[in-house]
Formats: structure tokens, C-alpha cells, sequence
């Protein structure tokens, strides 16, 4: 049965699942009864300490089980949960305070991060000082804020983006992209403040699925370790980590049933690799900005249905929207590039404190539905969605306007291209001009050759000016490409 | 290259092989180079596949040189 609120369906995984595991780590479980039972104490003194139908609560604690509980307990209230992070310094939580107007920070231990103020809640202690009595019941709607995740945007201004019930229902129950049962146990590997995390944590609560907490960052070993000895059957990975273990190890991916894959564009060398290696698994590639709460497009791929080099996002993921609009805001056709505005019920409240932010509309010619226009440019073929890059990817180099995304399709056609990174450098005489890294097939040629062959296939103005030919190719905290401002991420 | 391969010259090698440095010395700090995060894994997993021995990546983390990687998959079963 599926209910309105993610507490009601929480409340009602909890009642047909009870002793059943809901979340482990590598020294501790805890049932379904446990989990709900430490998430209404730590409610009790959430709710002694302030904590009211909308309070945002900012959760400054690592991945842990602590977290998930503490997650539970404000939503417990009617509250807004604020990840702040694993790597949350003082300056940090300040600012999102200050951003969020929280009067509450929970931490992990007292003094930890060097940010004190009389609403500095310390996790353990809500436990032990929590009232016993029940709690009242909630009046809770499927339009209420849920959480709160921040996004540095495409102009490094930090947005924090309104994700409501529905947005976190639509994402985990009754979809086409994923079927989670109570039979699954979902990885949880993404920092708090990383929108994957809703996926591997409601995955799993809402599902009656287990969680299987990750102890370590990017530690191949530790991955392999939860797959084969905790029986972990879906994992979410970012693509700069897949395409590093899946060039080296692709068979560590065996045990699972399904890996899904997201936040840059996807190799599909490398995906195919994976997918020989691993008979019976299916790889998801899982397109999505945070305002459209995590998955907006998915595309399934097995062994029996691999993909071509050019990896699709693939079809809207149930109960969302895709509209592929021109500069005008009308329909492109099918076969034509177009930006892509979504819609349904994933889509975020809006930003807070920017109620007019023009990234969320309303376009006549698609009708009266808020859309959320990802700025990202796409097409249909074949009935299936394609992404193309940011629809701001054009430049200007000497005088020709030049799409980086172009450029990265045509050096992929190249054939021996593994993964490609355009960089926009302005330099000081010369102005802006165009950078590659480029990772190679093993063996394969040297710049000289790159720069040859990229001639053989598009004008000279757009070859890369300087064309680096690296190992690897570099991730931020949160495993996506590394970039600066004016860099353009393909 | 099998199981029995130096620790020491493996390291150097997929190193200094990945900060395109091949002057790297024993001690110096490979962040410095332009090592990431992803290139750590990368660089661990294919030391791992040559000398068939596992360690943290935090460790790693925390010993960012020649040296210190040597001295991390030494202490290793």
C-alpha cells in the first residue's frame, strides 16, 4: 500500500517488517522495531529541545546509522532535515545556519567541530535523555518539506534546494526504473549532503530493504568487501568511481543485482566491460539534477541489451515529466536538440529563500505545471532520451562559436577515447582556448596522433588547443569531475 | 609481473607513472604533483592487482609518497 507521507510509509514498513533488519554496519544492526523505536526517543528530545511541525534541523554527522536515525526523528515532528555533511567545519555550519534559519545543529560528539551554540545537540545524548512516553501523532502532507540539500548550481552560488514528501516517494516507490524488496540490501556509500543518499536511504526504509552503511570514502576494498561479505545487492556509484573500479576490477561488481550509476556522463566502453564481466547484473544510468530529487531519466542496460559508446539517460523515471523546449519555450520535434524541463512530482519546492528563481516555471506551451529547467540540453531518438551537455556549452574561440559538448562527441568517435574532459582557459594574449584530457585505450597514440585524427573530423578551430593525455581524471568530494568556474564539464 | 615483484619498484613505477613525473622522489608528497582522489584508487587498485595485497585507501591517503605507500603495503599480510 502506498501512503502519502515518507513517515506514514515508513510507519507502515515498520509495522509489516518489524524484525526484520532495516540497517547495519560492520558491529551493528538494528531491526525495524529498533530503528523506529531509537528514531521516537531521540524524536522525544528533539521535541523537549524545540524542535516543531517545520523546524529545519541541521544533521552535522557522518554516514552512519546515528545519522539515519537522527534523520527519522525530525521527520518524526514534521521536521526538515538538513545534511550538513561529513567534512562540515564550523564556518560552514554557521553559514547554513544563518541560510537556513536552524535553530538546531545535531552533531556526533560534543566539541567536534569547533561550532557551539546553546542549540548544539549532541547525538547520543538525545538517547539518553529522551522521554519514554509516545509521542502525538503528526499532521504531515505529501507538499512538505522534507529536506534540504544544498547545490553549488552552475554559478557556485550554494542553492539549497525544497524537496518535498512526494519528490522522495516518487523516487523509490512504484517506479520503472528500480523494483527494491525487502529481500535487498541498498549500500549506503554518498555523503549525507549528496543527494544520492536519498536514494540508498528511502530505497531502502520505504521498501523494507536493508541499508548496509559504507565505512570508508572511495576505498575500493572496503566496496568489495560490503558486496561479497554483507550482501549487498544494489549500490549506487558516481561515474568517476565506476569508470576507475570498472577499468580495473569489473568483476567485483558480480554479487550484485543492480549498480546504478550517476552524476557525470557515462563511458560505455566501460560499462560493457562491467557488464561481460558480471553476467546477470543490470546497470542503471541515473540522469538527474538534485531539484528534480535525485532521478529524473534512467536507462537499463544488461548484458543482453548493452549500450553503444553514446550512453542514454533513457526514459523519465514514473510520476515525472520531460519536455525538451527551444529558446522560446516551445516543443522542439523529435530528433532535435532541446533543454530539458521537467516536471512531476520530484520536482523541488523551489529554492529556499529565492521564490523567483527562474530555474522554476511555468511554460504556457506545455501547460499550467511548475517545471524545473535543468539547463541541460538533450534529444529524443528512438524514444529514448540522449543527454548532450549544458545548453550553455557554447564559446567563442577566435571568433567561432564552438559547442564543447561537439567537440567531446567527436572525440569520442575518434574510438580509442575512454574519457574526455573540455576545458574553457582564457589565457591572458590569446584569450579563451580549449583544453582536453583525454584518457586512452591502453597503447593507443600521442598527441600528435589525437591532434591528426580530431582534423579528420571537425574544423581546426575546435580542436582542443591543448590535448593532455592523463591516467585518470581528477573528482571532488563527491566524486564528480573536478572543475573549476570556467571550466565547461562535458 | 606476478606476486613476487618488488614492493618498492612496483610502487615507484604506477606512482610516478600516474603523477607524469618520472623524477618524483621517495618522499615527496604526490598531492603535489596533481594526484587526486580518484587517481589514489586507481593508482591502489592497480599496485593491488600486481602485488596481490589490500590496505585501506585511508591509509594511502595518509601516507602520500613513495615511501610511505611502500611502508603501508610492508606492513600488509
Amino acid at each position: 500500500m502506498n501512503y502519502d507521507t515518507v513517515h506514514e510509509q515508513f510507519k507502515a514498513v515498520v509495522r509489516a517488517y518489524a524484525d526484520r533488519t532495516a540497517i547495519s554496519d560492520k558491529g551493528r544492526s538494528l531491526s525495524y522495531a529498533e530503528l523506529d523505536e531509537l528514531a521516537e526517543r531521540a524524536a522525544g528530545a528533539l521535541a523537549s529541545a524545540g524542535v516543531v511541525r517545520g523546524s529545519p534541523v541541521i544533521l552535522a554527522m557522518a554516514r552512519s546509522i546515528d545519522f539515519v536515525v537522527a534523520v527519522l526523528a525530525v521527520i518524526r515532528l514534521g521536521g526538515v532535515y538538513v545534511p550538513a555533511g561529513s567534512r562540515s567545519n564550523a564556518d560552514a555550519l554557521r553559514d547554513l545556519a544563518a541560510r537556513t534559519r536552524s535553530a538546531h545543529v545535531v552533531v556526533d560528539a560534543a566539541g567536534e567541530l569547533g561550532f557551539e551554540t546553546a542549540a548544539t545537540l549532541v547525538f547520543k545524548s538525545l538517547l539518553e535523555g529522551a522521554p519514554r512516553h509516545p509521542l502525538p501523532a503528526i499532521e504531515r502532507h505529501r507538499d512538505d518539506c522534507l529536506y534540504i540539500m544544498f547545490t553549488s548550481g552552475s554559478t557556485g552560488a550554494p542553492k539549497g534546494v525544497m524537496i518535498p514528501d512526494r519528490g522522495v516517494l516518487r523516487l523509490v516507490r512504484g517506479t520503472n526504473y528500480t523494483q527494491i524488496t525487502p529481500t535487498d540490501t541498498i549500500f549506503l556509500t554518498a555523503d549525507p549532503a549528496f543527494d544520492a543518499s536519498t536514494f540508498e536511504i528511502w530505497g531502502a526504509l520505504l521498501n523494507g530493504a536493508r541499508i548496509f552503511v559504507a565505512s570508508a570514502d572511495f576505498d575500493p576494498n572496503a566496496l568489495a568487501d560490503g558486496i561479497e561479505r554483507h550482501a549487498v545487492t544494489i549500490i549506487w556509484l558516481t561515474a568517476g568511481l565506476f569508470h576507475a573500479i570498472g577499468a580495473n576490477r569489473p568483476e567485483m561488481f558480480r554479487p550484485l543485482r543492480q549498480l546504478l550509476v550517476g552524476g557525470d556522463v557515462l563511458n560505455g566502453g566501460i560499462v560493457r566491460a562491467v557488464l561481460d564481466a558480471c553476467p546477470g547484473l543490470e546497470i542503471v544510468n541515473g540522469y538527474g539534477p538534485t531539484e528534480n530529487t535525485t532521478f529524473t531519466c534512467c536507462h537499463r542496460m544488461t548484458g543482453r541489451n548493452p549500450p553503444a559508446d553514446n550512453v542514454p539517460i533513457g526514459l523519465p523515471v514514473t510520476g515525472t515529466t520531460v519536455h525538451l523546449l527551444d529558446d522560446h519555450g516551445q516543443r522542439v520535434p523529435v530528433g532535435t536538440n532541446g533543454t530539458l524541463h521537467v516536471g512531476g512530482d520530484g520536482v523541488a519546492l523551489g529554492y529556499l529563500g529565492r521564490p523567483d528563481d527562474p530555474a522554476f516555471v511555468r511554460v504556457p506551451s506545455v501547460g499550467d505545471e511548475l517545471l524545473y529547467n535543468t539547463g541541460d540540453l538533450a534529444v529524443l531518438r528512438d524514444g529514448i532520451y540522449y543527454f548532450l551537455g549544458r545548453s550553455d556549452s557554447l564559446v567563442k574561440i577566435r571568433g567561432y562559436r564552438v559547442s564543447t559538448h561537439y567537440v567531446r562527441e567527436q572525440l569520442y568517435r575518434l574510438g580509442y577515447v575512454q574519457e574526455a574532459v573540455i576545458r574553457v582557459d582564457t589565457d591572458p594574449r590569446m584569450g579563451k582556448r580549449l583544453t582536453a584530457h583525454l584518457r586512452l585505450d591502453d597503447g593507443a597514440r600521442g598527441v600528435a596522433d589525437v591532434r591528426r585524427d580530431c582534423l579528420s573530423l571537425m574544423p581546426s578551430y575546435m580542436v582542443p588547443e591543448i590535448i593532455r593525455i592523463v591516467d585518470q581524471i581528477a573528482l571532488t568530494k563527491n566524486g564528480k569531475v573536478q572543475t573549476q568556474q570556467s571550466v565547461e564539464l562535458l | 609481473m606476478t606476486i613476487t615483484q618488488n614492493v618498492d619498484i612496483t610502487i615507484a613505477e604506477v606512482i610516478r607513472k600516474n603523477a607524469d613525473n618520472p623524477g618524483l622522489g621517495e618522499k615527496d608528497d604526490f598531492f603535489d604533483s596533481g594526484i587526486s582522489s580518484l587517481t589514489v584508487v586507481n593508482m591502489q587498485m592497480e599496485i593491488e592487482n600486481i602485488l596481490n595485497k589490500k590496505v585501506e585507501t585511508k591509509e594511502l591517503m595518509k601516507n602520500p609518497s613513495i615511501d610511505g605507500w611502500v611502508s603501508v603495503y610492508s606492513s600488509a599480510l
